[in-house]
């Protein structure tokens, strides 16, 4: 790349922020734009939602295979002991709900892989749980239990009724 | 064409059914060696993607899992097709080998190969559902290709059979 990039995304109020950098690691620095250390190294996901809670991060973590098929899995990042623990594998960090539980999408590949035409992906689905032709399973994560304290089928059909059907909503409106 | 393992020079139906085994684990590699250099392939629908699906349907289940296992393993998509290609060599060289040896094991062979068609034809009647990303018509066209691997043992023990009833009545 001709230029330098380095992009300041700050992971809700906190003084976290992620990283994508041709000048520097990629991954999860602590501090402002100018002035940062790096917390942890890697390819998190900030577009689709990232949390602060408890003293962790949440994140997507995203892995290129080398073909382009992107691998996509929610971690968790220990704060205090920097150690990364996978929370669900093939899975995405969508958002919070109105009522603050973390909302992750399931079973589901990532966007960008394109199950129609690219039959690697159908290859990567069948050692897991992953199902292209079906919908992913919502689970909404509660941070303090540190477990999924709820499930449904993902019934939207695009982002925008995403957002209105799971992020908009507390979880007892989802429940109903 | 005789079948027959006794038939040391000619093609017996076992050595048939290894041969299209390793024939089908050989497809999906002509998709992957394309796309790795040839990556807008990816997005595109043609003959090698029918290649692909089919072979990979038509491999068996323990072969497809443990080639998508190392898939998610190396997160490279052309390591594993290496592995699938010894496998395919590994069990045209052990089945030669134990086709060729004493009638006991070379019957053991048969046996042990039948079942395992007869596990995976089973696997895909039932919903286990873990093929079900690939189209309806590469199934059918895999279940077939058991089916004829399954026919060419049977008749093959079949006529192992008949001949050593022959021989012990004359």
């Amino acid at each position: 790349m001709l230029f330098g990039v380095n992009t300041y995304n700050p992971i809700e109020d906190s003084e976290y922020f992620i990283k994508y950098s041709n000048i520097e690691p990629n991954g999860v620095y602590k501090g402002t734009e100018t002035v940062n250390e790096l917390v942890l190294e890697g390819d998190y996901g900030y577009g689709d939602g990232a949390a602060v809670d408890n003293g962790a991060i949440y994140a997507n973590e995203y892995e290129l295979t080398s073909m382009g098929v992107k691998l996509c899995k929610v971690v968790k990042i220990d704060l205090e002991t920097r150690e990364k623990t996978t929370v669900i594998n093939d899975a995405e960090l969508r958002g919070r709900c109105a009522s603050g539980e973390l909302v992750i999408s399931e079973g589901a590949a990532a966007k960008s892989n394109n199950a129609d035409t690219n039959l690697l992906c159908k290859l990567y689905a069948i050692s897991g749980k992953v199902n292209f032709d079906k919908k992913p399973v919502i689970s909404f994560y509660d941070t303090e239990k540190s477990q999924v304290v709820f499930t449904t089928e993902d019934k939207t059909v695009n982002e925008k009724l995403f957002k209105r059907v799971y992020l908009d909503r507390t979880l007892s409106e989802v429940q109903k | 064409m005789k079948f027959g393992i006794d038939l040391r020079n000619k093609r017996t139906g076992a050595d048939i059914a290894v041969i299209i085994f390793q024939l089908v684990s050989v497809l999906p590699t002509f998709y992957v060696f394309v796309a790795s250099g040839y990556i807008a392939i990816l997005n595109k629908r043609n003959a090698l993607t029918a290649l692909f699906d089919f072979g990979i349907c038509a491999l068996p289940r323990w072969e497809t899992l443990l080639l998508s296992f190392l898939y998610r393993l190396f997160s490279s998509e052309m390591a594993p097709y290496f592995v699938m290609l010894l496998i395919a060599l590994a069990l045209g060289v052990a089945s030669k080998r134990v086709l060729m040896g004493s009638v006991k094991k070379s019957m053991a062979f048969h046996i042990v190969f039948s079942v395992f068609i007869v596990a995976d034809l089973i696997i895909r009647i039932l919903p286990f559902g873990f093929n079900s990303q690939f189209t309806l018509a590469f199934n059918l066209g895999a279940a077939a290709v058991r089916a004829v691997c399954l026919a060419l043992l049977i008749a093959d023990m079949v006529a192992y059979k008949r001949s050593a009833n022959t021989d012990s009545a004359s």
